[in-house]
């Protein structure tokens, strides 16, 4: 179990990272929220073969947000007008 | 020049635009129009567009297997994502080219034996000019009126049915309004009178759980773009048992079983069925997303800044799209004042006419509040943030408008609007 909580736990700081290489607002937005709500989702299960799995999408899942981050950092051209804003750039 | 060779090598990748952030950019808030392409989508698209740029209909080398196979594995995630076969599905340029093969194809193919098209007036615009077309072409079609909340009446639509009725079209979620129609109890009725069943599912795959099968459902159009994939590219479903044929549009190679000539894009296919496979995995959440992020901005709407009407039924919609329309304004000089929301007041393809929708007439709207409506879209790339930022700039547009409205003075002094006799231009 200890085994595969500091996997998880690495592979959910460099998902929360990742979202970060993304300029455009709204995809950082939802990278954050996504790998968030699916790690909160997924807290409880127990299940070693269901862990395996699910460690190993979400490793994939990361090998695409940092190539598309990287992509999207060399593109993104704006921000968003509520960037400028800070009372509602703050992140929940 | 060697050290020019170095220089230009040393820095590795340059930006498109050094200066990042120095306009901004509206929140985007018109998702039935189009949507952003997921990365995810990118990522699966990008192959094909630099290594693996094979003709997917070559079959004499590894870059044409390799682009048939991409193009197949898209098929089948589409198919999947409908509960359909692989082979039912037909690749399209987008929605608009798959309603008229739709339309079209199955008019002229039948058109011996059969002539009568039944149809809804809040159809999608593609859908009611093909029928115009077709009328030309000696075609009957019946335009349904639809209730006070967009759906149509059952009853009405089962004596519509004549014996030589060949098609009924009834698009799955309305782009203007998000009603959704009852396609179970359509297909049934449609099946049970041996109709073939079309319905422009657009702005609903994806969003709602669609089944083919268990809808009953003969023909169905998809977009690309509407589902974060790539914008170019649609598809088309046809069933084949019972199988329903069609009369191609496009004559050439015999692509796509003869119904669709010309060379399959691959790169586009494979974003759209990557769309697919992510929108099977991600609806529920996404739709959870939605609904939440909806409520927020109807409710924050409806407690700040009142005498809203929300267009079409609340229950029977999909909550991405929320139609409403703002009481002793007009929409025009709403959007106007609202140019850092990316909104509209009506589809994108009617939005550059100053019309009010077609869509809300035909739901009896009066016509000061279907000249005020506004349709705000949500979807998978919305955040919470933009909603706040969207309420506060409606209230304060909206009581500044309606502090120069004569019409909100009048309500203020006790007048009936309806009661006023205003003089014909």
């Amino acid at each position: 179990m200890s085994l595969y909580r500091t996997e998880a736990l690495t592979l959910y700081r460099n998902l929360l990272r990742s979202s970060r290489l993304f300029k455009t607002y709204n995809f950082r937005e939802y990278v954050y929220r996504r790998s968030r709500d699916a790690f909160r989702e997924n807290k409880n299960v127990s299940d070693s073969e269901k862990i395996q799995e699910l460690l190993k999408e979400g490793n994939r899942q990361l090998q695409i947000a940092q190539r598309q981050g990287a992509i999207n950092g060399m593109f993104s051209m704006n921000k968003v007008i509520i960037e400028n804003t800070p009372q509602y750039s703050a992140r929940r | 020049m060697a050290s020019l060779l170095k220089n230009s090598t040393q820095r590795a990748v340059r930006p498109l635009c050094r200066f990042r952030g120095l306009a901004s950019l509206p929140v985007y808030l018109d998702a039935q129009a189009t949507n952003p392409t997921d990365p995810r989508v990118l990522d699966s698209m990008l192959p094909y567009l630099t290594e693996q740029y094979g003709n997917p209909h070559s079959r004499t080398h590894q870059y044409g297997w390799d682009s048939e196979k991409a193009v197949d594995k898209a098929r089948e995630q589409i198919a999947g994502l409908i509960n359909a076969h692989p082979k039912e599905i037909v690749f399209t340029s987008g929605a608009t080219e798959s309603n008229n093969t739709a339309l079209k194809g199955v008019a002229r193919f039948y058109k011996g034996k059969k002539k009568h098209i039944i149809t809804t007036q809040t159809e999608h615009k593609c859908v009611l000019d093909s029928c115009r077309k077709l009328q030309e072409e000696g075609i009957d079609v019946t335009y349904l009126g639809v209730k006070k909340s967009g759906l149509i009446d059952l009853e009405e639509f089962e004596k519509a049915i004549r014996p030589d009725t060949v098609l009924a079209s009834i698009m799955t979620v309305n782009n203007e309004i998000g009603v959704i129609q009852s396609i179970e109890e359509i297909g049934k009725i449609c099946r049970k009178h041996k109709v073939f069943f079309h319905t422009d599912a657009a702005q609903a795959v994806g969003k709602i759980p669609i089944d083919v099968n268990a809808m009953n459902i003969d023909l169905l159009s998809i977009s690309g773009h509407k589902i974060y994939g790539p914008k170019g590219v649609g598809a088309l479903f046809v069933r084949r048992r019972p199988r329903v044929r069609l009369e191609a549009i496009i004559s050439g190679g015999g692509q796509e079983r003869g119904l669709r000539s010309g060379t399959v894009p691959s790169p586009l296919t494979v974003g759209l069925g990557a769309a697919c496979e992510i929108a099977s995995v991600e609806h529920a959440y996404d739709y959870e997303h939605a609904k939440r992020l909806s409520q927020k901005l109807v409710d924050g709407i409806q407690s700040r800044v009142g005498h809203i009407e929300r267009n079409g039924d609340p229950q029977h919609t999909y909550p991405g799209c929320v139609n409403l329309s703002f009481s002793f304004i007009e929409g025009e000089s709403l959007l106007m004042a609202l140019k850092d929301i990316a909104i509209s007041s009506g589809s994108a393809c009617t939005s550059a006419s100053l019309e009010p929708s077609y869509v809300l007439r035909a739901l009896g709207s009066r016509e000061d509040l279907a000249h005020s409506s506004i349709r705000f879209g949500i979807g998978r790339f919305t955040t919470e943030s933009e909603i706040d930022y969207v309420i506060d700039k409606i209230e304060h547009h909206v009581n500044r408008l309606r502090e120069m409205s004569p019409l909100w003075e009048m309500y203020q002094e006790g007048i009936d609007l309806s009661t006023i006799q205003w003089s014909q231009h």
